[in-house]
């Protein structure tokens, strides 16, 4: 993921970086990468990667 | 019933089996694949599937009286398909050409086979194809037995001779002619054939209504058990009877004869077949290669595609009925190593039934396709989110929105519960206000009212607690009241009440107001009428429909779906949310239907038609609004005019019937003043994405802090997690009041984020 340096968490004040995080679906856990605090560990994603990758992998688990 | 029990229902599906011709074929031909490769052109293979159940193919091209041609479908049309000159033609073609020669090992076992007629002769030659010596013994100096008494200008002598000199050349047969069989010797052999003819020896066997039974390894075949049989049956029994010798051989076990007809199960529907003007064959003599196949592409390569003809969801993938319900038994068992993708046909049922009204046999993959939804959400791997909005929309009306309504000469006197149904009060209150105002003044002081909804979201989610919960309430208003009857308003909620509470009596409002309803003078219009899906049983609702958009004065041109053939309209299944695009096709080939008007009686139906464009108006447009313009091209309300038309029509209602003051409790989100585009508007009504999605997580993105900003360009994002789905929203926050929302996007999956120890 690509490092947006105009995100900041608003409450602790700090960039956003990238970190392991796991996403849960189905009974299925997965890790991925996603920008958070680095405090308060508050998510950020965009709508891009909603529509795009997340939602071809919620239909792939579905599938499964 | 359960899951295994549908599944195994289902496997009754016929979709596999032989048409009507091959059923009636004597020799008991696979004619879909002989006339599939005569379209193509593969005249010798088409030739080699025949001799396999032939045998004797210059004999039997020559012979057959084909039956078949009393049951082709496309008799009714122009004329039977010629089978036995596309059979003579392969024949002919082929008859010249060396015998192939494979090599075939050979068995170390040994067969005796009494009597050369057409059974002995064909299981012969069978088995020796196969490589079991065979010794054929054969009372007289020629083989062929009765085959010889064949009227010489149906067969000529010359064609008999040529095929029974095939036979002679065969490697492991070895003949012998002459042979007089006086005892039943079979000590050097493995089985033993007894194909001695009508009044041939039986060697003391015992003949019972069971059959002809000697001891274990010698059969019994022919016209000695049949006298007079069709010589092509005969060959038939003779090629059957090579296979269960040679399993008898293989595992000592003597297995009978499985009989050689069975009747067809299905009849093809030719109604929509032209009939063509046939010119061939020039020659009877001496067809030509195109015009046999001319003759073979006529046929209609008849299988059972009842259920798929009239399915969108099975055309849309594909699938045949079979397909389909392996994929659904793959899905529910977890088959992980067979076929994926089973989910989304099950998730694109619209539960319309036209499959079950149309199968010859009664395969339900309606009700196949809601108990898998109901295993897989059991089981917790049904993407439930996806039916989140809809059972939302459900707790709203039962919560929020519901409302009871006593009768005003109360409790005691409750003989009949109006109940209207959810979607109705969203769609339009009126439609609600003015059918109880009519309903009270028809029966005065004895009609109560219950705006509730009957539970169809929960049922077709597969979400049996939520069901059970609905239905409960439902049956405990009722028994609350001493059982009245209850007035039921929309088609669905009628089948659910039928299915789920049977207990309870029903009457259909249109049944009532039918019969009261003054009659109109004409309007010289004309209009169609939908039917919607879960009327398709009740002839006496539908016959009322009719009788009362007649008397509001209009015509009425019946469109194809009418009656039992009623289809969905799109809405049916909640396949709106996990197939958007089959929800379109339907709706396209729904108004594809017909050019009039659409009046129909379920609102689900007509608001489907309105955001399509299509001109539709529900019954109650025509009876109560007919006077309003414009009522067809009323497009059907945004997702929050929705709920507030329910929340209006409680109030309305809690007025004018109850004297009483309906005081919205608001919830502390709702004070949040949204600004939003009418582009995301119209996204919004599309994903099914409601307003109160954004109030609930700008409301805790504020009141917790927990929001990202971005410093380029000013704008927050915040997420919070309501039931299955997790909402986003990108917003800017000028003034003090205003919330100015620039997008908003929802996902399945769930982000665990309590895990503040990692560390990337």
């Amino acid at each position: 993921m690509n490092d947006e340096p105009n995100l900041i968490c608003y409450k602790c004040n700090l960039k956003l970086e990238p970190r392991k995080t796991v996403l849960k679906y189905l009974g299925f856990s997965l890790n991925a990468d996603l920008l958070r605090c680095p405090l308060c560990g508050l998510v950020y994603l965009p709508e891009e990667l909603v529509k795009g990758k997340m939602a071809e992998v919620e239909m792939l688990l579905e599938d499964k | 019933m359960s899951i295994n029990e549908l599944l195994n229902i289902s496997n009754v599906c016929i979709a596999d089996e032989q048409p009507p011709c091959a059923c009636e074929c004597p020799l008991g031909l696979d004619v879909r694949n002989f006339i599939e490769k005569i379209c193509s052109g593969f005249i010798s293979a088409a030739y080699k599937l025949y001799i396999r159940d032939a045998v004797f193919p210059g004999v039997t091209c020559q012979i057959c009286d084909e039956p078949c041609k009393n049951v082709c479908v496309r008799r009714e049309v122009d004329s039977p398909i010629s089978m036995r000159e596309l059979e003579k033609y392969c024949w002919e073609q082929s008859r010249n050409k060396p015998a192939e020669n494979y090599y075939i090992p050979e068995k170390k076992k040994r067969i005796l086979i009494i009597g050369s007629g057409a059974t002995g002769l064909s299981c012969s030659v069978k088995l020796a194809q196969r490589g079991y010596a065979v010794e054929l013994v054969e009372k007289s100096n020629k083989l062929g037995g009765r085959l010889w008494d064949i009227d010489s200008k149906i067969l000529p002598e010359k064609v008999l001779e040529e095929e029974l000199a095939r036979v002679t050349q065969l490697k492991y047969l070895n003949i012998l002619l002459n042979t007089n069989v006086e005892k039943l010797d079979d000590s050097n052999f493995d089985a033993v054939l007894v194909a001695t003819g009508a009044s041939g020896d039986t060697f003391g066997a015992v003949c019972s209504e069971d059959g002809v039974y000697l001891r274990n390894g010698v059969f019994f075949g022919g016209s000695m058990l049949n006298p007079g049989q069709n010589h092509l049956m005969s060959i038939r029994q003779g090629v059957e009877l090579s296979y269960l010798i040679e399993n008898f051989i293989k595992v000592g076990r003597m297995d009978v004869s499985r009989g050689n007809k069975h009747v067809c199960a299905f009849r093809p529907d030719v109604r929509n077949i032209e009939p063509l003007e046939i010119t061939w064959p020039r020659n009877h003599n001496a067809w030509t290669k195109e015009e046999v196949q001319e003759e073979a592409k006529r046929c209609l390569l008849c299988s059972c595609s009842n259920c798929t003809d009239v399915c969108d969801m099975l055309q849309y993938y594909r699938k045949s009925a079979k397909q389909y319900i392996t994929g659904v038994g793959n899905t529910v068992h977890k088959n992980t190593f067979t076929e994926k993708g089973g989910l989304q046909p099950i998730m694109s049922c619209t539960q319309c039934g036209l499959c079950k009204s149309v199968c010859p046999v009664d395969v339900d993959l309606k009700s196949l396709s809601l108990e898998s939804r109901k295993v897989l959400h059991k089981n917790g791997r049904l993407p439930d989110a996806k039916y989140d909005y809809f059972l939302n929309d459900m707790w709203h009306n039962n919560n929020e929105g519901s409302l009871l309504i006593p009768p005003s000469a109360g409790r005691e006197r409750c003989r009949y519960v109006y109940f209207p149904g959810c979607q109705i009060s969203a769609s339009d209150p009126a439609y609600v206000t003015e059918s109880y105002r009519w309903l009270t003044r028809v029966f005065p002081e004895e009609m109560a009212l219950m705006l509730y909804c009957c539970g169809a979201p929960a049922y077709w989610a597969g979400n049996e607690e939520e069901h059970e919960k609905v239905i409960s309430e439902i049956r405990s208003v009722w028994s609350g009241y001493d059982k009245p009857i209850f007035v039921i308003a929309c088609p669905s909620c009628q089948e659910m009440f039928q299915s789920h509470l049977p207990e309870i009596k029903i009457v259909s409002l249109w049944n009532i107001m039918a019969e009261k309803y003054p009659q109109n003078a004409s309007r010289d219009t004309v209009v169609s009428i939908f039917d919607p899906c879960s009327s398709k049983y009740d002839k006496e609702v539908q016959n009322n429909i009719r009788k009362l958009v007649r008397k509001a004065g209009y015509d009425i041109k019946e469109l194809p779906s009418a009656g039992e053939k009623a289809r969905c309209c799109g809405f049916g299944g909640l396949i709106y949310t996990t197939n958007r695009e089959l929800f379109t096709l339907i709706g396209e080939q729904n108004i594809a239907m017909g050019d009039s008007e659409f009046i129909t009686y379920c609102t689900n139906c007509r608001d489907t038609f309105a955001i399509q464009n299509k001109t539709s108006r529900h019954i109650l447009d025509i009876l109560f609004f007919e006077g309003e313009k414009d009522r067809s091209r009323r497009n059907p309300s945004d997702l929050t005019s929705r709920r507030a038309s329910r929340i209006l029509l409680k109030k309305t209602l809690m007025k004018e019937f109850m004297d009483s003051e309906f005081i919205e409790k608001p919830e502390p989100h709702s004070s949040i003043k949204l600004s939003v585009s009418p582009e995301l508007k119209e996204k919004m009504n599309r994903e099914l994405i409601h307003e109160e999605n954004i109030q609930k997580v700008i409301y805790s993105a504020e009141k917790s802090g927990n929001r990202v900003f971005n410093t380029s360009n000013h704008v927050y994002t915040a997420h919070s997690v309501q039931g299955k789905l997790t909402f986003w929203v990108q917003y800017t926050h000028e003034s003090d009041d205003i919330y100015n929302i620039q997008s908003v996007y929802y996902h399945r999956i769930i982000i665990e984020e309590n895990d503040t120890d990692e560390r990337g």
